[in-house]
């Protein structure tokens, strides 16, 4: 019954809340970037190599609000000929909108056993992105102020945003410390490349539903950082200006190296039996030092003049010497508003962010040789959120050529999140693909159509070549069974 | 070789992917916004006094405040040198005749004197000096009709040129006419009024003679003077003059509008002497044969000597005054008594610039009673452009939110027209009969929010229209009201915007 309650609130949790990144790798047992998301994971190789740039691609979009057929409507002859803004305004969550990009580039990347120990070694280009936004970000300009003032409620127009760009040189342990028991740690040193956050953006838009007079109160705080040359400036009318200077970035290569950062994943799994085992990992602990082209942005009600009333700036109507100066110089008029909406870009000193971290908690039953049924909870923490999602996973391994699994993840506002991997192992040559979602490629007649109405796309795709097939230890039997040993 | 296969097989799969991808998925063509909201905005808050709007009135009128703050409307203009010297005081042509027979001892050179003298007094002035600005003195002078060998020197203590040399002409018996020009000469008359000559003759054949006949003829004409110092009689001076004025607003049409206590006001510059005058007729006129009298009966008045600045001399006091905006000229018609004291106001001094300047002054208090004034502007349509745009032509229903308090004495009645130039097709925009009630008896009116719908139709009209013709009709309501400049309408403005469904 306590299980069973678990397992509901659990599930409940997913619905409410959100994740992402792709997962059905994980379960791939046969596959050697399994280990990315569980580093205690056993890989039945001696070792592996990636062809560099195509070992490992990781693209993951997760985009639970802003969908193509949300967004456009069609024409009887097909053409796109509506914009559904009331459609796309109105489906929107309250807080949990995302738009998230996760993207992993292998580089260079091998791995090889030491007796119980499998090294791995890889430099890949990692992005995270996410941005979160509430609903009053576009219910407000699409339905107007007057939809919140009928309702006297101040509209709230709020978003976050975190985006790290870094490369990761990493060197994985994975070790079997029993035969019951294996763990997994993958130190990294990173580099960081570019860096966007804020620290808070939202603003609170108060307007009286008697005579329409507004209170406006926002607040601005980003941190911005870039191993290319830039600058930012705002000028008169208050328009922002990011000037890039690429030429530099060569005379200043070394930038690629000043953002250092380091992280950990950790992993541990417990084998209870033959049949049942469990796992959890933590990833991405870590965080970077910016150091190079960083900036602050600050905006917040500052106090213009006649309209500013502590703290905020309080419309009310334009007086008579308004009218006069707009009359006599509109773009005066202009700039001395601006005043009331101060932008300030500065240099600002090094910080350090911490990674989005991630963990998992797996269980998983083993049905024979070749079948694995896996349960797995994931959370992700960016910023102050935690975006969890609920995995229900089979994996097949067949012949120890091909590798297939099918998942399923409920996640907040995505429900059908049918996943699926396919490996395909001949001797040494190992190509695979994955995705969580492959009705995210079909819910709408073609892919594209499809991937933009979906709510969480990914794949994961790539061509390795490996070695020396292995199976796992016996428990009560220390010893590694050979390839093609009778026994089994 | 198997590699190269895989790869095959991968890039047709990526193939027919992006072929199935051709499903006018980006074949836009957007010509509709699903978009319904409503924004409410504040336009005007704010405070409009009677001061503002007057300064917006493109008048040459200027506006001043009266000690109790009422607004006064003011006209002046200045008239220079209606009255001047030479106008009043005109020195005649004067000639003069002398000739005798007269003893002389029997010598060569002798001096004939006391004898020939005349003057320039009058019975209108006594002149004690004169600085001549021109004059031409014309001097007939003979012995014995010229039969006399002589020569002779005219010369005269009175008549005294730039450097103060006595005048001296010089006669022969061949040369006994002269034309002199007396420009800068000054004249200083004997203390018994006179110029006299004294001739001194030189004549080797008149020592012969015992007796000899002279003959002296003087004449002076053209007179013209730069200063003169002497007794005048009284010199009466009519004076009958108008001055333009601008009694009309650009952008205020006036109809049915009195004026009470209205004030004109004439002040002289005076540089002659005392002056005493009686005002006539003081009026105003204009086109279509407009004319209001200002004064119902004769005004006197006395104008000091003050020849550097105007002094005050004289009202004429208004109680009412129909507006009329035909008005352009302020006219005056006086007898002026120039040194109304004669002769025992004593020498007076004057000099050509002598003259009187005069300034009148009409001060229009807004106290008044108002049946049908309209202020109109004539402004560009700002949102023709905009107008155009499927955004605003989305748009449902405007809805105007005014409320105000009113401590202006007089309702407004706004009207706004918008006006196509190209077709003159004029819309008339439906204001449900909005009126904005004065303030009368010192009570401020206030009103509560109304609202004003402008439906999506007439929006369309409006799209139309490249200008936006105000219309503020005012009245006082059977009212006669003071306007003061601490009077004002305190007025909240909020306009309120539905829209749906743009169509682009």
């Amino acid at each position: 019954m306590k299980k069973t309650l678990l397992f509901l609130s659990i599930l409940i949790a997913c619905m409410t809340l959100a994740a992402q990144d792709g997962i059905t790798l994980h379960f791939m047992r046969l596959n050697p970037y399994s280990q990315y998301s569980s580093p205690s994971a056993f890989l039945p190789y001696n070792g592996h190599i990636g062809i560099p740039g195509v070992s490992n691609v990781n693209v993951a979009l997760t985009n639970n609000s802003i969908h193509y057929k949300t967004l456009f409507g069609q024409s009887s002859d097909g053409t796109i000929n509506t914009l559904k803004l009331n459609t796309f305004a109105d489906q929107l969550s309250k807080n949990g909108n995302m738009l998230n990009t996760n993207i992993g580039l292998n580089i260079i990347d091998f791995g090889f056993r030491v007796k119980k120990l499998y090294f791995s070694f890889s430099y890949r280009i990692r992005m995270d992105e996410y941005l979160n936004f509430n609903r009053d970000l576009f219910v407000l300009p699409v339905h107007g102020n007057m939809y919140y003032a009928n309702q006297g409620i101040p509209a709230e127009p709020k978003l976050n945003l975190s985006m790290n760009a870094y490369q990761e040189i990493s060197l994985g342990i994975q070790a079997e410390i029993t035969d019951r028991i294996y763990i997994g740690v993958r130190p990294k040193i990173l580099f960081g490349l570019a860096h966007a956050r804020t620290t808070s953006a939202n603003a609170t838009i108060y307007t009286n539903p008697e005579d329409y007079s507004m209170s406006v109160n926002y607040d601005l705080d980003a941190n911005l950082s870039c191993i290319i040359p830039y600058t930012i400036n705002v000028d008169t009318n208050g328009k922002m200006n990011f000037n890039f200077s690429p030429k530099d970035f060569l005379n200043n290569w070394q930038n690629a190296f000043k953002n250092v950062g380091a992280a950990i994943d950790l992993g541990f799994t417990y084998r209870i039996n033959e049949m049942f085992g469990v796992s959890a990992s933590v990833l991405d602990l870590g965080f970077i030092h910016w150091t190079t082209n960083n900036y602050r942005l600050q905006s917040s009600i500052a106090d213009g003049g006649t309209y500013y009333n502590d703290g905020s700036f309080m419309f009310d109507g334009l007086s008579y010497e308004d009218i006069e100066r707009i009359s006599n110089d509109p773009d005066a008029f202009g700039q001395e508003i601006l005043k009331y909406f101060p932008l300030t870009p500065t240099r600002s000193k090094s910080f350090t962010r911490m990674l989005s971290g991630r963990f998992l908690v797996e269980g998983y039953c083993n049905v024979g040789k070749y079948h694995r049924f896996s349960a797995l909870f994931q959370g992700r923490i960016v910023d102050k959120q935690f975006l969890p999602s609920f995995t229900v996973a089979w994996n097949g391994t067949f012949l120890r050529i091909f590798d297939l699994c099918v998942n399923y993840t409920i996640a907040k506002r995505s429900y059908t999140n049918l996943g699926l991997g396919i490996g395909l192992n001949l001797g040494v040559f190992h190509i695979y693909a994955a995705t969580d979602n492959i009705l995210g490629f079909f819910n709408s007649g073609n892919p594209v159509r499809s991937l933009m109405n979906a709510r969480n796309a990914n794949i994961q795709a790539g061509i390795v070549f490996d070695w020396g097939k292995l199976q796992e230890t016996k428990i009560g039997v220390l010893k590694h069974h050979k390839k093609n040993n009778p026994a089994d | 070789m198997r590699l190269s296969k895989i790869f095959t097989i991968v890039w047709i799969t990526l193939a027919l992917c992006c072929c199935a991808c051709k499903d006018n998925l980006f074949d836009f063509d957007i010509h509709h916004i699903e978009a319904d909201g409503e924004w409410g905005i504040p336009v005007f808050n704010g405070t409009i006094s009677v001061d503002k709007l007057l300064q917006n009135l493109d008048s040459t009128s200027n506006v001043q405040v009266g000690e109790d703050g009422t607004v006064i409307f003011v006209i002046e203009n200045e008239m220079e040198n209606v009255v001047l010297l030479k106008d009043v005081l005109k020195i005649e042509n004067k000639e003069f005749n002398s000739q005798d027979v007269i003893n002389i001892p029997p010598v060569t050179e002798f001096d004939i004197t006391q004898v020939m003298q005349f003057s320039l007094n009058t019975d209108e002035y006594t002149l004690k000096t004169c600085n001549i600005k021109s004059a031409l003195f014309i001097l007939d002078f003979s012995i014995n009709d010229g039969e006399l060998a002589y020569t002779a020197d005219l010369t005269s203590n009175q008549i005294l040129d730039a450097d103060y040399n006595p005048l001296s002409i010089h006669f022969s018996n061949t040369q006994q006419h002269h034309v002199i020009d007396l420009s800068n000469y000054e004249i200083w008359p004997n203390i018994l009024g006179n110029i006299q000559f004294t001739a001194h003759v030189v004549s080797p054949a008149a020592a012969g003679l015992s007796q000899i006949s002279y003959n002296c003829h003087v004449t002076i004409q053209d007179f013209s003077i730069h200063s003169i110092v002497g007794k005048f009689q009284a010199i009466s001076h009519e004076l009958n003059t108008t001055t333009d004025i601008n009694f009309d607003f650009d952008q205020l049409h006036l109809e049915n509008v009195n004026l009470r206590n209205a004030k004109a006001s004439i002040f002289v510059r005076n540089s002659i002497c005392r002056v005493d005058g009686t005002i006539n007729q003081l009026y105003l006129s204009g086109a279509n044969g407009a004319y209001y009298p200002l004064i119902q009966s004769v005004l006197n008045f006395s104008i000091p000597v003050s020849p550097d600045q105007y002094t005050h001399v004289v009202d004429a006091n208004i109680p009412a005054l129909p507006y009329n905006s035909d008005y352009d000229s302020l006219g005056i018609h006086c007898q002026l008594t120039v040194n109304p004291d004669g002769f025992d106001a004593g020498d007076i001094s004057l000099n050509e610039n002598s003259g009187l300047d005069l300034k009148l002054k009409a001060e229009l208090p807004a106290n008044l009673s108002i049946k049908n004034a309209v202020y109109k502007d004539t402004i560009d349509n700002g949102l023709y452009q905009q107008l155009n745009s499927p955004i605003i032509q989305s748009i449902e229903l405007l809805t105007l939110r005014i409320a105000y308090t009113n401590l202006l004495p007089f309702d407004l009645i706004p009207q706004i027209d918008f006006l196509n130039s190209s077709t003159g097709e004029v819309f008339h925009l439906n204001l449900n009969n909005f009126q904005i009630h004065g303030c009368y008896n010192g009570i401020p009116y206030q009103q509560q929010p109304i609202y004003i719908d402008i439906h999506d139709t007439d929006a369309q009209q409006v799209a139309n229209s490249d200008k936006m013709i105000l219309y503020f009709k005012l009245t006082t309501d059977d009212n006669t009201v003071e306007i003061k400049d601490s009077q004002y309408i305190q007025a909240n403005i909020g306009a309120k915007v539905k829209y749906s469904n743009i169509n682009l």
